[in-house]
């Protein structure tokens, strides 16, 4: 099995410091997943959804909320999040 | 002074409905065990105004109003369930400072039954390992050898029932959480059918195993404390009306797994088994094997459907929604990439990565396409076999607690701890863990497993079974 790590790394938009560790570590977690081979062609007519049948959706209506949306921004001007610049050139 | 922890959550409810103590002198007495047992570290924070909540409960006792029937009931929380104006950090760097906006639907339903929500307990980071170890604050240790696990996700709340710091603590369970855990520290813990409790106000891990429920010392307990939080909620659309009622029989007829005999680890918890297959002989039921073919697949299954919504869940901590961004962040993509590096511990990395590797192209199919249809078949071959029997036996988990540090660098063999527990999270059933034996004076949990919503029959089933079992040792 081929780990490519920089791309993985992307996808997840994180960075691993020990890469050589993690990726060993990694290896043989994913050899687990070789068992899988054993299992022969499974019936497509399996289901792949949920295990428990779904209840009723409520209303998609507009409530009133005691919820401040501010709570945990870490700054906050005239109602809004300030956020860091982080348009690129 | 009384001591509360020989009381049951009912007695206590019932002493503060009665006036014969107040639910202040009930805080108090656990709120000082929290600081008698610190060095445990089952405790993050004992919230402030906790004592004002139990004082409202007494002055409404006081004048005779109608008051629930968890009247001054401590509570401890998990620190990955909401409890509004109270801080919820999923044991992480990253949530360190969140503040909880609103409360979970399980804390107001323990609130609107005049339950004392407070402290909050340690945890995995996010709910992620079986140890406590992946933790910011530090492990949490097991109540019966300290130099020893609590258990994860859920070891603070084991631990802090163990220890008399509450008689109830909220756990969530995503493939063992709860039952690993109260199994390692001789406690009741159960993950009910899912569904069974919403989800809404709990840091989802894996959306389709997650549950929250409680850890208590007794069976009657937890099943008081389950019926309290169950039920279906509009906030989470999984969510089902489990009645939680069945008809009594005489005799009830036991499984026991043919494929999962090989996953206990040594000769002496062989020995505690089958002394429990004894017992329900002993007590007349029959105890018949039940073959579930594809349960061996579990592992490899669970630990690519969880990581893949793991990795899908967790995409929303990027440091600008939630956290403060890394001051070492130059645009766009390293303030994401760099915030969400110093966010979160190794385990959940590791989680995301292989979350993000199943899903990938090339892999979609052969992994996480796969695991879906083994899932469902796990799922009908359990269904299959309780057509045969009323529930099913394993130990809940391979071995004892094992010592802290022992299994940190080598993930795989932690992840093979949970070889009980998540062929329940993945077929959806419900099972409750149950303190049965003990092995070097450390404890050991038998695992009761049932269909869809019978939760009732397994209590039941624990209960008969605890009143006639004699361990060996």
């Amino acid at each position: 099995m081929k780990v490519d790590m920089t791309y993985l790394e992307k996808l997840s938009k994180l960075e691993v410091d020990d890469k050589e560790k993690f990726l060993k570590e990694f290896a043989n977690i994913a050899s687990c997943f070789e068992k899988f081979e054993e299992i022969e062609k499974l019936d497509d007519g399996l289901p792949t959804s949920k295990t428990v049948k779904i209840s009723e959706l409520r209303e998609d209506i507009v409530i009133k909320s005691d919820i401040d949306p501010l709570l945990n921004a870490p700054k906050k001007d005239k109602g809004c999040y300030v956020a860091p610049l982080v348009v690129e050139q | 002074m009384i001591d509360f922890s020989t009381l049951t959550v009912m007695q206590i409810a019932d002493g503060v409905k009665s006036k014969k103590w107040t639910a202040v002198e009930v805080l108090n007495y656990f709120t000082d065990n929290c600081q008698k047992y610190e060095d445990y570290n089952a405790i993050i924070e004992i919230y402030d105004d906790a004592i004002e909540r139990a004082k409202e409960i007494d002055k409404k006792v006081e004048k005779g109003e109608k008051v629930g029937i968890l009247a001054g009931v401590p509570v401890i929380n998990k620190d990955n369930i909401l409890f509004k104006n109270h801080k919820m950090s999923c044991a992480s760097n990253f949530m360190k400072d969140f503040i909880a906006p609103y409360s979970a639907t399980v804390i107001e339903k323990l609130e609107n039954e005049d339950a004392v929500i407070f402290a909050r307990a340690n945890m995995d980071q996010f709910a992620m390992g079986s140890s406590n170890e992946n933790s910011i604050y530090g492990p949490c240790k097991n109540a019966c050898d300290p130099e020893r696990v609590a258990g994860g996700s859920s070891g603070g709340s084991a631990v802090s029932v163990a220890l008399n710091l509450a008689p109830i603590a909220l756990g969530t369970d995503t493939g063992g959480s709860i039952r690993q855990p109260a199994s390692f520290n001789g406690v009741v813990g159960v993950k009910p059918t899912y569904g069974t409790v919403s989800r809404y106000g709990a840091v989802a891990f894996a959306s389709s195993t997650d549950q929250i429920s409680p850890i208590t010392k007794t069976i009657e307990e937890n099943e008081f404390v389950l019926k309290v939080i169950k039920g279906s909620d509009c906030h989470d659309q999984t969510t089902i009306d489990n009645k939680m009622d069945f008809v009594k029989k005489d005799k009830y007829t036991i499984g026991v797994i043919k494929q999962l005999q090989d996953g206990i680890n040594d000769s002496d918890s062989k020995k505690n088994f089958d002394n429990a297959i004894a017992t329900f002989k002993n007590m007349g039921y029959e105890v018949i094997e039940v073959d579930i073919p594809h349960i061996e697949y579990s592992i490899p299954c669970y630990y690519i459907l969880t990581p893949a919504e793991a990795s899908s869940n967790l995409a929303k901590f990027d440091g600008l929604k939630y956290s403060t961004p890394s001051k070492e962040a130059t645009d766009l993509d390293s303030l994401y990439v760099r915030s969400r590096s110093e966010g979160f511990g190794d385990e959940v990395k590791r989680r995301i990565i292989l979350g993000n590797f199943v899903l990938s192209a090339g892999y979609f199919d052969a992994y996480y396409g796969k695991s879906k249809k083994v899932q469902s078949l796990i799922k009908l071959e359990f269904a299959n076999a309780f057509k045969k029997c009323d529930a099913i036996i394993t130990p809940t988990t391979p071995d004892t607690a094992f010592k802290i540090g022992e299994k940190i660098n080598d993930p795989l063999s932690m992840y093979l701890e949970d070889i009980f527990t998540v062929p329940v999270s993945i077929a959806g059933i419900p099972a409750i863990s149950v303190p049965y034996d003990t092995k070097n004076n450390l404890p050991l949990g038998l695992q009761f497993l049932g269909a869809d919503m019978t939760e009732s029959k397994l209590y039941e089933i624990a209960k008969l079974f605890t009143k006639s079992h004699k361990g060996v040792n």
